[in-house]
C-alpha cells in the first residue's frame, strides 16, 4: 500500500449563527508514504482544519479518513490512542508545556505509551541531540528561543516514530534563519527515518522542500502539483 | 506517573494553593475537633456505666435499675429501711434494695484540692461496703448533720493527698434541679472520712460513699424519695420475675443495664446529629473551596490539556492528573490540619487508639473529599476539544 492516508469526501462544516461555513469541502486526498506534502493556501482556507481532520483531532461532518487502509475510529479515546501511536503534531506556536523542561516535553508521548523510564530518557536525549539541542535538555520552554522551541516540538512529534507528521505552519512564527533550520530538519528526518510529512503553510517557499503540493481555497483542493 | 507533572502545576500558582490549603486546614481542624468533642462527651458520660457493665459480676448475677416515671421521685417501700427486700411469690427468692442508693463519684481536682460529685446508682453497696471495709466504720447520718463518707484506700486521690480516716475533704455537691444534677448551683461541702474500703475494681476507685438520705437532703432530693433504686438480684435466674414484681407493685420503670445504656446513647443522638450537620457543612465548604480552585486551574490550562490530548492522552490519564492535583491540594492543608488538631484532640480524647481512630476517620473523609471534588474539574478537562482550543490560539 503506497498511501499512508486517504480522505474520502472529507467535509467539515461550522455553523456560525444561522450561517453554515464549509471549512473543508469534499476533499479527496491521498498522501503517499515517505513523502513531504505541503498544503498551501491563504489564511482561513481550511488548511489547519484539514490537518486536524487527518490527524483525528477533529471529526468530519461527512466523509471519512482512512489511515493505512483503516477508517479512523469514532470514539475520543480510540482517536487519542490512534494519535499517540501514529501521528506527530507540530504547531505554529510550538505548544510545549511550559512547566516541563525540553527533555520532559519530548518524553511525554513515550510516557503515554508506557515505555520504560530508561528507554524514554535515552531516546529523548538522542533525539534532542539530533535536533541540535544537546545543551538545552533541562531548559523550560520560556528559556528557549522560538527556533529552539520548535525543534523541541519537532522532537516531541518524532519521538514515537509515528508514520505521519502533521505540521501546521511550522515556520510561521520563526525568523527566516530558524525557519530554514526547521525545514532542513524536516528534510533530514524524512530522509533518515522515512517519515511522512504533511505541512500546512501559506509560505510558498516551503513548497520547495516538498515532493508534492496541493493548493486549497475555501476548503477545496484547487490544484495539485 | 503524573505526580511530578501535578506538582509542577501546583507550583505555578503558590498563592492560590496556599489560600486553598489554608481553607482546607481550617475545615479539617474544625472537623477533627468537632468529632473529638462529641466522641469525648459521649465517652465521658457513658464511661461510668461501662464500668458497671464491663466485667462486673453483679451484672452477670442479674442487675437491674428501677427508674421513676417522667423523672418524678416516687416513694418506693421506704428507703430509710436498713435493708429493703422484695420476694418472688413463687419461689421466695429475694431482691434487695439498698439504702446507699447513690454513690457519689468524686472527680478530684488536684490543683484546687477539691472534688466535684456525681451520683451513680449501684446495687448492693452495703454488701460491698461491709465486706470490703478495711479500716474505720461505715458512714451514718449524724445528729450534727456532718456528712460522713468512706473512701477507697487504693484511689489516687487518697494516695496523693494521704487522706486517712478522720480527715475532712471538700467536695462540690450538686443540687438536683428537675431531676438532674446541677453543679453550677451546687455547694462545697465537707465530708468526713470515717472509713476506708477497697472496692477491688468493682467501681471507680475515686468514689466516696455517703449515706443516701443525707446526700438526698443536701442535693435537694425529696427526702425518703429515690430517684434511682438499684436492685441486686440474689437469684439471677429469677431476674425477669423480680423485674415484673417491681413493675407491678411500684410506679417505677425497670431498666436492665443494657436498656439503660442504650437509652443513654439515644440521649446523645441530638448532639451527634448536630455535630454531623456541622461536619457535613465543613465538608461541603472545604469541597467547594477545592472545587473552585480546580475549576479555575482547568480553565486556565485549557491549552495544556488540548496539547496533551493532541499527543494522545486518554480521558483516564486526564482524570488521573486532575485527581492527583486535587488530592495533593487537599493533602497539603489536611495533613497539617490533622496533625495540628491532634493538639486539640488529645485534650478531649485520651489514649492513642481513639486518637488514631479519629485521625483515620478524618483521612477517609479527606480522601473521599478529594475524589469527589476532583471529578467535576476532571470531567471539564476531558471535555476540552483540542482542535477548538489550539485553533483559537
Amino acid at each position: 500500500m503506497n498511501n499512508i492516508i486517504e480522505t474520502v469526501d472529507l467535509t467539515k462544516i461550522y455553523t456560525m449563527g444561522s450561517e453554515k461555513i464549509a471549512a473543508v469541502d469534499h476533499v479527496n486526498l491521498s498522501v503517499h508514504r515517505n513523502e513531504i506534502l505541503t498544503i498551501v493556501g491563504p489564511s482561513g482556507c481550511g488548511k489547519s482544519t484539514l490537518l486536524g481532520l487527518i490527524g483525528g483531532l477533529d471529526r468530519p461532518t461527512s466523509g471519512h479518513v482512512v489511515f493505512e487502509g483503516k477508517k479512523l475510529p469514532s470514539s475520543e479515546d480510540k482517536l487519542a490512542i490512534f494519535r499517540r501511536k501514529n501521528i506527530g503534531f507540530v504547531f505554529q506556536f510550538y505548544n510545549l508545556l511550559p512547566a516541563l523542561s525540553a527533555l520532559d516535553n519530548v518524553k511525554l508521548p513515550l510516557k503515554l505509551l508506557k515505555i520504560s523510564d530508561k528507554e524514554t530518557n535515552k531516546r529523548s536525549k538522542e533525539l534532542l541531540k539530533a535536533v541540535g539541542l544537546q545543551n538545552r535538555f533541562y531548559h523550560k520552554p520560556g528559556e528557549l528561543s522560538g527556533g529552539e522551541q520548535q525543534r523541541v516540538a519537532l522532537a516531541r512529534a518524532l519521538i514515537t516514530k509515528p508514520g505521519l507528521i502533521l505540521a501546521d505552519e511550522p515556520t510561521g512564527n520563526l525568523d527566516s534563519k530558524s525557519g530554514h533550520q526547521i525545514l532542513e530538519l524536516i528534510q533530514q528526518m524524512n530522509k533518515n527515518y522515512s517519515q511522512t510529512f504533511v505541512i500546512a503553510t501559506h509560505d510558498l517557499n516551503i513548497s520547495k522542500i516538498a515532493d508534492r503540493s496541493i493548493h486549497l481555497l475555501d476548503g477545496r483542493i484547487i490544484c495539485s502539483d | 506517573m503524573w505526580i511530578k507533572f501535578a506538582m509542577e502545576n501546583l507550583k505555578k500558582n503558590p498563592k492560590r494553593i496556599a489560600l486553598t490549603s489554608a481553607g482546607v486546614f481550617i475545615a479539617v481542624v474544625l472537623m477533627t475537633s468537632s468529632y473529638a468533642v462529641i466522641y469525648s462527651i459521649e465517652e465521658q458520660a457513658l464511661e461510668p456505666w461501662r464500668d458497671i457493665i464491663g466485667g462486673d459480676a453483679i451484672i452477670t448475677g442479674g442487675f437491674s435499675i428501677a427508674e421513676t416515671e417522667e423523672g418524678k421521685y416516687e416513694p418506693i417501700y421506704g428507703v430509710e429501711e436498713k435493708f429493703i427486700s422484695i420476694s418472688n411469690t413463687e419461689d421466695n427468692s429475694k431482691a434487695s434494695f439498698d439504702p446507699f442508693l447513690l454513690i457519689p463519684v468524686i472527680f478530684f481536682q488536684e490543683e484546687e484540692n477539691q472534688g466535684s460529685i456525681t451520683g451513680r446508682p449501684q446495687s448492693s453497696v452495703e454488701h460491698f461496703l461491709t465486706n470490703n471495709l478495711v479500716e474505720g466504720r461505715l458512714p451514718s447520718v449524724t445528729e450534727n448533720k456532718e456528712l460522713e463518707g468512706v473512701a477507697d484506700i487504693t484511689s489516687s486521690f487518697v494516695k496523693n493527698h494521704q487522706i486517712k480516716v478522720g480527715d475532712s475533704i471538700k467536695v462540690l455537691i450538686p443540687k438536683v434541679i428537675d431531676g438532674r444534677f446541677s453543679y453550677k448551683k451546687g455547694e462545697i461541702h465537707t465530708i468526713k472520712i470515717v472509713g476506708m474500703i477497697s472496692w477491688g475494681g468493682i467501681i471507680s476507685s475515686d468514689s466516696i460513699v455517703v449515706p443516701y438520705s443525707h446526700l438526698a437532703e443536701i442535693c435537694d432530693l425529696e427526702k425518703d424519695k429515690a430517684s434511682y433504686i438499684a436492685i441486686y438480684v440474689k437469684h439471677p435466674e429469677y431476674r425477669n420475675e423480680i423485674i415484673e414484681e417491681v413493675r407491678k407493685n411500684t410506679k417505677y420503670n425497670v431498666l436492665t443495664m443494657d436498656q439503660l445504656f442504650s437509652q443513654m446513647s439515644k440521649d446523645f443522638q441530638e448532639l451527634r446529629t448536630f455535630i454531623i450537620k456541622v461536619l457535613i457543612s465543613l465538608f461541603l465548604i472545604s469541597s467547594l473551596i477545592i472545587l473552585n480552585t480546580m475549576l479555575i486551574s482547568v480553565d486556565e490550562r485549557k491549552r495544556e490539556f488540548a496539547i496533551l490530548r493532541s499527543i494522545g492522552m486518554q480521558s483516564k490519564d486526564v482524570l488521573e492528573i486532575i485527581l492527583t492535583e486535587t488530592f495533593l491540594i487537599t493533602c497539603i492543608g489536611a495533613v497539617v490540619g490533622v496533625f495540628t488538631s491532634w493538639i486539640f484532640v488529645s485534650e478531649f480524647i485520651s489514649g492513642i487508639w481513639p486518637i488514631l481512630k479519629t485521625i483515620f476517620f478524618m483521612i477517609i473523609i479527606i480522601v473521599i473529599m478529594a475524589l469527589i471534588t476532583g471529578l467535576y474539574p476532571a470531567y471539564r478537562a476531558i471535555k476540552i476539544h483540542p482542535m477548538e482550543v489550539l485553533k483559537n490560539e
